[in-house]
């Protein structure tokens, strides 16, 4: 979820960490879809910097792919998989993620 | 703790000046929380006293973490919603923020993703609290927020010897606890309870976070720290931040049995932590501002 200078956000993206000011007034909240209009607004109220949305939409700093994503869960959970229930919360996890993923649906496949 | 633990952390602290404090405030929040005479009024215009924590406080309250439909402009009026706990928490949240807004990390230990960890751990401790029926699951958030505060007085404090704790957690692909327990004889575990001691904050709070990795440990406190310890899993879980290592531990017996789990209730948690972790994002504004 990179953080980029406000001068660096082209139109078209998606804000994923709304803006707040020092009084509390929401100034352009998670999700919106930024515009030329949308960018030059936030720059006339002096906010320096966005939170983008990275490709995947997903909101999470990482798992740019769902190869990517097994290798991870794979090295992350391998030291415990032999421990109670941490078999079903690695394939939870998995699934989770494969939910997440544009245009796909969870499978019974997992990393275990 | 037993009393070769507690010299060696005794030790530690000796070495360290200028723990961070909080801001004097706080205290007076508690006493008037002891008070069962207390109006919301009354503590709306403490808090109203400092700026810069009624500031903070409006921005909190009037994100989408708490999604009020309309704008919330005083802290009484924040108090009357949220209740007096809540709003504590806030205050809490926000100070431990400014306390530590300086930190700096380093190759081996990423700063922003260290507090994209605690938030969501918080996020998700607070979703826990509420499946395991809490009443007020809002107060477990700070929970999760701080459960691994002593890492980062290890890190201010300790900068070289941390970083040796990094290294052999990432050459012996062990969780960064161990390698603590190598370097110093104790972990950030308890180095952080003691803090939250020294701030005066609750013993279930503490114990909480002196717990949370050994939750069979916590006497009272057990079901409490079984929560943080599963906030800490399932953020990890969700890949959301890091806290230093990328291990995940396992479930430990005593919290699967304090929290009455089961396998079937997987999906659900992982799916409503994660969403509340998106939410809580917002805290990240704090480290900034």
């Amino acid at each position: 979820m990179p953080k980029l200078p406000i001068a660096e956000v082209k139109e078209g993206c998606k804000v994923s960490l709304e803006v707040v000011d020092a009084k509390g007034n929401v100034l352009i909240k998670a999700g919106t879809l930024l515009s030329q209009q949308w960018i030059d607004r936030l720059k006339s109220r002096g906010v320096e910097f966005l939170e983008i949305e990275d490709a995947s939409g997903t909101g999470s700093s990482s798992t740019a792919s769902m190869a990517d994503l097994e290798s991870h869960l794979k090295m992350v959970f391998m030291p415990v998989l032999g421990k109670p229930h941490m078999k079903a919360l690695a394939r939870a996890t998995y699934l989770h993620f494969k939910g997440q993923q544009p245009g796909q649906q969870p499978s019974q496949a997992s990393p275990s | 703790m037993n009393d070769d633990r507690k010299a060696k952390l005794d030790k530690i602290l000796d070495g360290i000046q200028g723990l961070p404090t909080l801001p004097t405030i706080l205290g007076r929040i508690n006493d008037m929380m002891m008070d069962p005479n207390t109006t919301a009024k009354e503590m709306g215009q403490l808090i109203s006293s400092d700026p810069a924590i009624t500031s903070k406080i409006l921005r909190v309250v009037n994100s989408s973490f708490y999604g009020f439909p309309s704008r919330i402009t005083t802290v009484t009026h924040a108090i009357v919603i949220l209740g007096f706990n809540t709003v504590k928490s806030i205050v809490l949240s926000v100070s431990v923020f400014g306390a530590f807004k300086g930190a700096s990390g380093t190759s081996l230990f990423d700063m922003n993703k260290f507090w994209e960890h605690s938030i969501s751990t918080g996020a998700c401790t607070k979703i826990i609290a509420s499946h395991c029926g809490y009443s007020a699951p809002e107060e477990f958030f700070i929970s999760g927020l701080l459960h691994d505060v002593g890492k980062i007085v290890f890190r201010q404090h300790l900068e070289q010897e941390y970083e040796t704790c990094c290294r052999i957690a990432l050459d012996k692909k062990i969780p960064i606890r161990m390698a603590e327990e190598e370097v110093f004889g104790v972990g950030h575990a308890e180095l952080g309870a003691h803090l939250m001691e020294k701030w005066k904050l609750a013993k279930g709070f503490v114990n909480s976070i002196r717990h949370h990795h050994n939750p069979g440990l916590g006497g009272d406190e057990q079901k409490i720290a079984s929560v943080v310890h599963l906030g800490d899993i399932m953020a990890r879980c969700l890949n959301l931040g890091s806290g230093g290592d990328p291990y995940i531990p396992a479930i430990a017996d005593a919290a699967w049995e304090s929290l009455a789990l089961t396998e079937e209730k997987f999906p659900l948690l992982l799916k409503e932590c994660h969403e509340e972790a998106k939410k809580a994002r917002v805290y990240l504004n704090f480290l900034e501002s």
